[in-house]
């Protein structure tokens, strides 16, 4: 059988959260930072107070409109021959975070990240097998910052055949992700039933909404482009400090969401998503490599799919300032619960300091960790041939299964087999020089990087991305704050 | 036709189909191919390529085994007609587990790379006691002598044993290699062994490299 999933909710307690939900969403109400959608959801009969910008959300249009999210759609990759099914049963691993600095592959120099981490990034998540997609994680600091997005989509249009995505800043960002991806896969046409660009849209919390994240959602509804909705709330904080608390408010947070998205669009994609962690109590900080995040991914998980919709979950990071034991304990503690909660897209790959910082050696490890994850939730299949009772009676006792043609047949499915991690003999590794973990990551990821080419793009491709690259360069950051909706 | 068959059953050692292979050597043979040309043309070279496979971390130890499988079924087949040609092999080794020591997985599997490699291997298996690995030595005249321990209470014995060829004046006749998990380089220069491998790929390294020498 599969593995059993880890669970931190009963049935019962699920439906209390989601009757406890309908009454903080009718009750106390979400504040909607968009006049257009306050509009739109009282004329769907939500009462909504102007002055504080709250709504009020009518259960009867929180459940009517829930119904129309759908429970599987299609990703796909630059190139749209690669594609990944995403239902409330298929586990999917990608990207995160927002590294603003970096640990440099050659020097291992700690500095500010540049456009050639990202394009490097980019190239290795295209050939980490375990790692379907890239959530733009790196973000330079030698461009401008109006033009870190239409960067970061051309790299990947140019370097990868895998999925990409990024966050919803505001209005011009969003419709220019929107606009690239179609030029990427020749046309608006190409993107509707099959989706290479995944957005995540950040939830303020507590019961809030970020402008700019709401506007991308809508955008994103609009195109019919999957969005991620995902609170970063923090218990103790942001959120209640009991899980059971924050697991509701974060609930009633992420249906406010998705029921604004079907609004828009019914039948627009979305992942019922959490970042959601505990607070760091001495400080007020974050702590993501907590073992609550976990814990409260599962959670997130069982309540998701209690609707019918895929879980988006956080995952691999951690407060470590360096590639250290708690970096490593905490990156795979998260992976772990939140793939064996059922999580089916796990942001994961390649950060440290709570994301704010990464290496490439990371995205190499992870991509290995995920391995090893992947072969945990995938349990034990049991069959006549797993079961080997011939071989067993063959084999008899003091004998030996190693030149077994069932062993040969059978190893690289039933054992995970690391790249990375070292199981030679003391003499061995000692003679060829002693290398750690880290030490062997970079090596691969340096062999990556060197045997990689660039994708042959259609000529008339790659001059609409320069051209829009270009024309984004021109603006102002003033165009992108004028072009934001009335609040 | 020869060369197709000759290459069809190179492919089919190193893809592992040990239930092709006698029948495509019989069928070179039929093509009138001479048996140590079967073996130097599609049996060896094959093999070389299963090496590396493996050393480029691609095949694992059971595709080794099913190769070597593969090829052994040729490789009897053709045998009758290699006594009888002008036939050389790569070198004669002769493996053992030494006495109070019943652990032969380590040396099975370097039976089977050795063999994969093109040499023949004169296997006395487990508790093979000093007088045995004398004896048998002066029947086969192997190039090399392994001995295997997974004990460190049988380790002593690859002394006592080189000590035997010492004594009877053979010590220099043979080269004496060790292997086992207990063992180090530094025990095996201690006791006057000629080389030590961590595994059963390095084994195959000093045999190839004391055959060289």
């Amino acid at each position: 059988m599969k593995s059993n999933r880890f669970q931190v909710l009963s049935d019962a307690e699920i439906k209390t959260i989601q009757q406890h939900t309908l009454e903080i969403l009718e009750t106390v109400g979400i504040k909607v930072e968009v006049k257009k959608m306050r509009q739109l959801l009282a004329d769907l009969g939500c009462r909504v107070d102007e002055a504080k910008k709250i709504v009020y959300f009518k259960p009867s249009v929180v459940e009517s409109l829930l119904k129309k999210a759908p429970r599987e759609y299609l990703l796909c990759g630059a190139d749209p021959n690669r594609q990944w099914p995403i239902n409330p049963d298929t586990r999917v691993f990608g990207g995160l975070g927002t590294a603003i600095n970096f640990y440099d592959l050659e020097t291992g120099e700690y500095r500010p990240t540049t456009l050639k981490d990202q394009t490097e990034h980019i190239v290795l998540f295209d050939h980490l097998d375990n790692i379907v997609s890239n959530q733009m994680d790196i973000w330079p600091n030698d461009i401008p910052m109006q033009c870190i997005h239409v960067e970061a989509i051309r790299s990947w249009a140019k370097n990868c055949t895998k999925s990409f995505g990024m966050g919803a800043y505001g209005v011009l960002a969003t419709k220019d992700m929107m606009e690239m991806t179609s030029i990427t896969m020749g046309g608006r046409d190409k993107i509707k039933d099959r989706h290479p660009f995944i957005t995540i849209v950040s939830i303020q919390s507590p019961l809030s909404t970020a402008q700019i994240q709401l506007e991308g959602l809508m955008i994103l509804a609009e195109w019919g482009q999957p969005a991620l909705v995902s609170p970063e709330a923090m218990a103790g904080t942001t959120a209640p400090v009991t899980l059971a608390g924050l697991l509701l408010q974060q609930n009633a947070e992420v249906i406010a969401h998705i029921v604004m998205a079907q609004a828009v669009n019914p039948g627009t994609p979305v992942m019922y998503g959490t970042v959601s962690t505990i607070a760091e109590m001495r400080r007020g900080t974050v702590a993501l490599g907590s073992i609550e995040t976990g814990m409260i991914s599962a959670g997130a998980a069982q309540l998701a799919h209690s609707y019918g919709i895929p879980c988006r979950a956080v995952a691999g990071a951690t407060e470590s300032k360096t590639i250290d034991i708690q970096c490593g304990v905490e990156r795979f503690q998260s992976m772990l619960l939140a793939a064996l909660g059922g999580a089916n897209y796990i942001t994961c790959v390649g950060t440290i300091e709570s994301t704010t910082a990464g290496a490439h050696e990371l995205a190499v490890i992870d991509n290995e960790l995920i391995g090893m994850v992947q072969r945990a939730i995938r349990g034990v299949e049991v069959s006549d041939i797993s079961l080997a009772m011939d071989v067993i009676r063959r084999v008899g006792p003091d004998g030996n299964y190693l030149m077994e043609e069932h062993t040969q047949r059978n190893f690289r499915a039933e054992h995970f087999i690391p790249k990375l991690a070292d199981r030679d003999k003391r003499d061995i590794w000692e003679k060829a020089g002693k290398k750690e973990m880290l030490e062997r990551s970079r090596d691969e990821a340096k062999k990556i990087l060197s045997k990689h080419k660039e994708r042959e793009l259609d000529p008339g491709t790659a001059k609409a991305l320069d051209d829009y690259v270009e024309m984004v360069a021109k603006r102002s950051l003033d165009e992108f704050l004028a072009a934001e909706w009335e609040a | 036709m020869s060369a197709e068959i000759l290459n069809e059953l190179r492919s089919a050692i190193v893809e592992m189909r040990f239930d092709d292979t006698e029948g495509l050597a019989r069928r070179a043979l039929e093509a009138g191919v001479q048996a140590v040309d079967v073996l130097n043309d599609a049996c060896l070279p094959a093999l070389d390529e299963v090496g590396v496979l493996f050393r480029e971390g691609d095949y694992f130890l059971p595709d080794v085994l099913m190769s070597v499988k593969a090829y052994d079924s040729a490789y009897r087949l053709l045998l009758p007609g290699l006594k009888e040609g002008a036939y050389e092999s790569r070198g004669r080794v002769m493996l053992g587990t030494v006495e109070g020591d019943i652990h032969e997985i380590g040396k099975n599997i370097l039976h089977a790379l050795l063999q994969g490699n093109g040499f023949d291997v004169v296997d006395l298996g487990v508790n093979v006691s000093p007088a045995v690995f004398l004896e048998k030595a002066k029947e086969h005249k192997p190039d090399i002598i392994g001995m295997s321990a997974l004990l460190t209470t049988t380790m002593p014995v690859m002394k006592e044993t080189i000590e035997l060829f010492a004594k009877e004046g053979l010590k220099d006749s043979f080269r004496f290699i060790v292997g086992g998990s207990p063992l180090n380089q530094r025990f095996s220069d201690e006791i006057g062994a000629d080389g030590y491998g961590e595994d059963a790929q390095s084994g195959v390294e000093l045999v190839r490299r004391l055959l060289a020498s």
